[in-house]
């Protein structure tokens, strides 16, 4: 059976890092990449997948991600949690994030807080991969969630 | 051990010693220093500088040794307090005199009092701070500068009490309104540690903070005050910990209670072992005529209230209780609030709690003056009776009961309401007075005197009283029942509504009817905002949120309610979304089907507040951003219909939508800077506060013309003024001055801080999270020359040992340790770049001292806009402008150093970095050769540099946001074209801007295009399909002449000659004639005389044309207009 995996992520060298681990990893698993919180729900509404690969802060427009006028969605990972959540089209997510912390001033919050929360809220949820260019603890991370 | 030889041992650190008794708690502390009550250091240290005689002795800064033990803190202050307690009596006794007079405005007398206070006990911050707000209220605020540069001289430097006494004239300046002061202090204390941010707040801002938890703190620090402050400050702190049962040190505050009420006559003691319940209250200090002026009140008899209260006031002019009959007894008479000619103190009080118990439009105001009032005179006992009281009406969010238990703890009788504030005392009541029966009957939930009590209180308040009852008693159910009954009777006053409302709202939330509770609160914000100023709107917001929206359904309310709650944009689009699946709608256009005489103007509200880009942005039923800013465009053309008088905002939004499409486009094609700053909004923002700002800054500026003021500059060294005093730095600055760099700083903190527009979030979301990493490291990845870490170990790459069979194992070996080398070197700058230089550096974040973001400006540039400022005359908005502008033009700088750092040190860095790993590695190949190897390096070099000059050295620019202000002339035609479409449909012009040029004041030429389009659709006589327009607007440069020409198609039935004529005539009037106003008038006119008004009044353009040319049935038009004059008048 071929897996069936959506991948929400905006950052080029990610997307690369994770595709390539991804097909690796399951040869005949299909992959789909979608950049920005609108794409990504479209793609959890119209089509089923195995396994959500969701990054937490992303643009909210998939037709304006180049340029300095991209919108980012602080916490567009955890709102498309509660959209599923919402509209009852769960399916098993792990977060992949390169952020420490998230939002600013009195928004802010911490991975741990966010791990938590999310643990809290999704049943679905399966856990959170820190990921870092410069290190490979992610590829662990995600082989164990995975 | 015995102290008692420790301490006089020659080695002994005799303060230390002492200060460790504290350790002990407060009475083994209270033993342990009697026995050694006579060594000089107990003299010098624990009783040291109990009576300063002179202001420059108020604050001593010396050593301080941290017990962390409360007890023993108290014990440090109770012992001095206990031995000097006739000192303590005497000062109460003139602190009430005191008091008093304040209130009765006596400001002579006060002055007085003050004095002999200062004379007969001693100098203290508490006399300092009373004299400022004394002298502000006697002769204004020029009294009160004198006064602090009077005090300034006698200081003798200390630059802690410079802090103090300015931040004690500044909270009693009359016109520095509360909001604002409130938002300096925040400001000022924002970066500081936790336990002295507590003890700051706690001394000049005490509700502003939240939760207190560092009281052993804030005893140390005043450990060595003058007997007063000490005294105070201990009352105080007994306050918050006999308000918490929980609280470790609760029954250690019982017993220092005890210990005073033995020698000390003050009443707050009293109340405090009362609400502790070592003493029972009873009627038996009130006053009789007291008690038989509530039983008045509580019995309906308000005419003998409304009578009673002037002499009642006059005698009791600190008992805040017989203030809230009167004012209710005038509104339950339905009479004028008469003026009280006891004192405009008094009357101020009377007059704004009348707002607050009428909801009048005055409520805001009025709950703002009263938050003056109280930070005025935050010290004395009636401000802070007045505190507790506003915080029924608004909220003050704390944790801590100390707060509404002020109204009990400061009152000069036992006040029954302890019953409510505290229901473990609510046990027994032997009192037969009303007041004391009805209290206890609601906190006890004993129903048989309120039965009783039928007879004789007014049939409404019996009703009111069981309501509260069976709320206290959490009989929510009952209590809706009642409530509901209640809410039919016809003579009920806002203040009756209000209690109603709020016991209505929180019996829904207690019962989690979250739905209810959203229903009432929505219609109550729509219908009567100031019956909501006590809700906690996160509070339910939160509820929502985490159960997933599942205990509300759908409805306008809830949208509404998610909108009230300031809820994310995405928050707002569930409410939204459900509303429509409960409606089985798709768009908010067809929430327009539903507007009725109910619903109006919710739906209303909904289309112009929430049914915006942002929130729409999250349907999926768009396909594209195109769509839904379409759908908005739709709705506010919708809204000019419905709402007219705000038709000029409606158009500028679509305008600006128009735009930002536009921006998107020109910001994709030409500029990837990824730094945008919206200053437009930055400017709104705060605005408020600002402008108060500005006028304290006017008018100190005119006050030191002929005066000199001093200021302590304490900008990011408050931490500092606690230090060892000598080696502080002389931080007096004229005040103006330092005004001056306040405004500026703050408007520079918005700037880089802003949580949705500033500087720092661009950085962080923008460059700092992930994408410099991913750019550098993923470019030199690309060549397999840089190694990936597993468990903190970087881990050798692969690819190079297989490729090198025909190297030894050593060679092989080696290289990979060079590689490995070079990986830790990228990463470091990776995150060095990342934690120290794409990083601000200011006043508020002083850690980053070699960041590239480097706004810590040098006093200097303080005095140059100080000059500016003082020369040129300048208004609110001109001044926030041209310090915006330089802010641009710096930031600009920086970006340009930023840019410049990057294609030079950081590029020169990475290529020193591959250039030494080629070096290495030929070194280590010897005579060997390794021609990918070493190619792959050589090409990163290549690649890397490019990457820096070509991408990221471009993220540092600035996407000016100079659009917000500007508009193009294509958006201003499409704008225009949207507007008259909405009612021709058919209607779409051509339109050719081939050379555009930005405009202000773009609304006059929005409505110039109207009235042109709306010319041919009435006047070209073809029916709407048939309507054929091009229009042309280009920038010619050369003459900068803006070029118009709209043409259009004309009907065969029209006679051609009659229509030159016309148009020779306008052309005529054009260039001879001034607007003529019975033209303008006229109804269905050409618009012609309308379109030159607007460009010579609006436009402010004197030598516009215009022109006319009919050709093949086709009337076109030319306009130009000069765009010398960019801004409108």
């Amino acid at each position: 059976m071929s897996l069936k995996i959506l991948l929400i992520e905006d950052d080029k060298k990610k997307i690369e890092d994770i595709s390539t681990y991804i097909m690796e990893k399951y040869p005949k698993g299909k992959l789909t990449i979608e950049k920005s919180f609108r794409d990504g729900l479209k793609q959890i509404k119209d089509f089923e997948f195995d396994i959500l690969l969701l990054d937490m802060t992303i643009p909210k427009w998939g037709d304006s991600v180049v340029g300095g006028s991209i919108e980012y969605e602080n916490f567009g990972g955890f709102n498309i949690m509660k959209e599923m959540k919402r509209k009852n089209r769960t399916l098993p997510t792990i977060l992949i994030t390169m952020f420490n912390e998230f939002g600013v001033g009195d928004n802010f919050l911490s991975l741990e807080t966010i791990n938590n929360l999310c643990e809290k809220q999704f049943d679905f949820y399966k856990g959170l991969v820190f990921y870092s260019s410069k290190n490979e603890n992610w590829k662990t991370s995600l082989n164990e969630l995975l | 051990m015995n102290y008692k030889k420790e301490l006089y041992h020659p080695r002994t650190d005799a303060l230390s010693l002492i200060s460790s008794l504290k350790t002990l708690g407060y009475k083994k502390f209270l033993v342990e220093i009697k026995k050694v009550k006579s060594h000089p250091v107990v003299k010098s240290y624990v009783e040291g500088n109990l009576f300063p005689k002179e202001l420059s002795k108020l604050n001593t800064t010396g050593k301080k040794y941290i017990s962390k033990n409360i007890g023993g803190e108290l014990g440090w202050l109770v012992y001095s307090i206990k031995k000097y307690h006739k000192k303590i009596n005497n000062f109460l006794v003139l602190k009430n005199q005191f008091e008093k007079q304040i209130l009765l405005s006596s400001f002579d007398g006060a002055v007085l009092t003050i004095d002999r206070i200062e004379k007969e006990i001693c100098y203290s911050f508490w006399s300092v701070e009373n004299k400022f707000s004394l002298l502000e209220r006697k002769y204004g605020t020029e009294r009160n500068w004198e006064f602090l540069n009077e005090l300034n001289e006698k200081t003798g430097g200390d630059n802690l009490s410079l802090f103090y006494l300015e931040l004690f004239s500044k909270k009693a300046e009359k016109k520095l309104s509360f909001a604002r002061y409130k938002r300096s202090l925040n400001y000022d204390l924002s970066n500081l540690d936790r336990d002295l941010q507590e003890y700051l707040y706690y001394k000049f801002g005490y509700f502003f903070n939240d939760k207190y938890t560092h009281f052993d703190y804030f005893l140390l620090r005043e450990g060595a005050f003058s007997l007063v402050d000490r005294y105070e400050l201990t009352i105080n702190i007994l306050c918050e910990l006999i308000s918490d049962k929980e609280h470790l040190e609760y029954n250690t505050s019982i017993e220092v209670l005890k210990d005073l009420n033995k020698v000390i006559k003050d009443s707050r003691i009293t109340r405090m072992l009362e609400y502790s319940g070592v003493f029972d209250i009873s009627e038996e200090n009130i006053p009789k005529e007291i008690i038989s002026y509530f039983e008045d009140y509580s019995k309906g008899n308000y005419k003998s209230c409304f009578k009673l209260f002037p002499n009642l006031v006059e005698k009791y002019p600190n008992c805040i209780e017989i203030y809230e009959p009167f004012i209710k007894s005038i509104i339950e008479l339905d009479e004028v609030l008469p003026e009280i000619e006891v004192s405009k103190e008094i009357n101020g009080v009377i007059k704004n709690l009348y707002s607050i118990y009428t909801f009048n439009d005055d409520f805001d105001f009025s709950l703002e003056n009263l938050q003056k009032k109280i930070i005025t005179f935050s010290s004395l006992p009636f401000y802070k009776q007045l505190l507790g009281l506003v915080s029924f009406y608004t909220l003050i969010k704390t944790s801590s009961k100390a707060i509404p238990n002020q109204i009990f703890f400061n009152s000069i009788f036992s006040n029954p309401l302890l019953y409510i504030l505290n229901s473990d005392r609510a046990t027994t009541n032997s009192s037969d007075s009303l007041m004391f029966k009805i209290n206890f009957s609601i906190a006890s939930s004993s129903s048989d005197f309120i039965s009783f009590s039928s007879s004789l209180v007014p049939e409404k308040k019996n009703q009111l009283y069981e309501i509260r009852r069976l709320f206290y008693n959490k009989e929510f159910s009952k209590c809706l029942t009642e409530i509901k009954s209640y809410s039919q009777r016809t003579d009920l006053k806002p203040f009756d509504l209000n209690e109603i409302f709020n016991h209505t709202y929180n019996c829904h939330i207690e019962k989690k009817e979250f739905d209810f509770a959203v229903k009432i609160l929505s219609n109550q914000l729509m219908q009567r905002k100031n019956f909501c100023s006590k809700i906690n709107l996160d509070f339910l917001l939160n509820e929502i949120v985490e159960s997933d929206f599942k205990g509300v359904s759908g409805s306008f309310e809830l949208v509404l309610f998610c909108h009230y709650a300031n809820a994310s944009s995405y928050l707002q689009f569930v409410a939204l979304d459900e509303l429509f699946i409960s409606l089985n709608v798709e768009y908010p256009h067809q929430l327009l089907d539903y507007i009725d005489d109910v619903n109006r103007r919710k739906i209303v509200y909904i289309l112009e507040e929430v049914c915006n880009v942002d929130v729409l942005g999250n349907f999926l039923v768009y396909e594209t951003r195109t769509e839904v800013v379409k759908e908005r465009e739709n709705i506010l053309v919708d809204l000019i219909e419905m709402i007219p008088e705000k038709q000029g905002d409606f158009i500028s939004e679509i305008a600006k939508l128009k735009n930002s499409e536009i921006v998107k486009n020109v910001i994709k094609e030409v500029n990837d800077g990824r730094i945008y700053i919206n200053i437009k909004s930055l400017d709104q923002s705060q605005k408020g506060d600002f402008e108060n700002s500005y006028q304290r800054l006017l008018s100190l500026l005119e006050y030191t013309k002929s005066n000199a003021l001093y200021f302590a500059d304490v900008n990011g060294k408050i931490e500092k003024l606690y230090l060892d005093f000598s080696s502080q730095e002389e931080l007096r600055k004229d005040a103006a001055f330092l005004a001056c760099k306040s405004f500026v700083n703050e408007i520079t903190n918005n700037f880089l801080y802003s949580k949705e527009y500033g500087l720092d979030g661009c950085l962080s979301t923008r460059i700092r999270h992930g994408s410099l990493e991913n750019n550098i490291r993923g470019t030199i990845e690309r060549f397999g020359i840089i190694s990936k870490k597993t468990n903190d170990k970087y881990q050798e790459v692969d690819f190079w040992i297989a490729n090198g069979s025909h190297l030894t194992e050593s060679i092989n070996s080696q290289i990979q340790n060079h590689l490995i080398e070079f990986s830790k070197q990228i990463d470091d700058l990776i995150r060095d770049l990342l934690s120290e230089k794409v990083q601000i550096y200011s006043f508020k974040s002083l850690d980053k001292e070699d960041a590239l973001f480097n706004y810590y400006f040098q006093d200097d540039y303080h005095w140059l806009l100080y000059n500016d400022l003082k020369e040129a005359d300048y208004d609110y908005e001109a001044f926030v402008s041209y310090i915006f502008d330089i802010l641009k033009i710096y930031t600009n700088k920086i970006l340009k150093g930023s840019r410049d750092y990057f294609k030079t040190t950081v590029k020169d860095t990475l290529i020193y970095f591959l250039e030494e790993l080629t070096g290495k590695i030929n070194e280590t190949l010897g005579h060997h050769s390794y021609p990918q190897l070493l190619n792959n390096i050589k090409s990163a070099i290549t690649q890397i540099q490019n990457e820096i000059d070509d991408n990221i050295s471009e993220w540092f620019k600035l996407s000016e946001d100079t659009f917000q202000n500007l508009l193009g002339f294509t958006s201003i035609v499409n704008t225009s074209v949207s507007l008259t479409s909405n009612n021709i449909n058919e209607f779409k012009p051509t339109v050719i801007c081939d050379n555009d040029i930005g405009v202000y004041g773009y609304l006059h030429y929005i409505f110039i295009f109207r009235i042109l389009f709306d010319n041919i659709i009435k006047h070209s006589k073809l029916a709407p399909s048939e309507i054929d327009t091009t229009v042309n607007a280009n920038y010619d440069e050369e003459s900068n002449m803006m070029r118009i020409s709209v043409k259009n198609k004309l009907n065969d039935c029209i006679d051609i000659n009659d229509l030159e004529k016309q148009m020779e005539l306008v052309e005529q009037n054009w260039s001879t004639k001034s607007p003529r106003q019975e033209v303008i008038n006229t109804e269905g006119g050409s618009g012609f005389e309308k379109i030159k008004r607007i460009l010579t009044y609006d436009v402010n353009s004197s030598n516009h044309s215009f022109n006319s040319k009919i050709e093949d049935k086709y009337l076109e038009i030319f306009i130009n207009i000069p765009m010398t004059i960019l801004k409108p008048k």
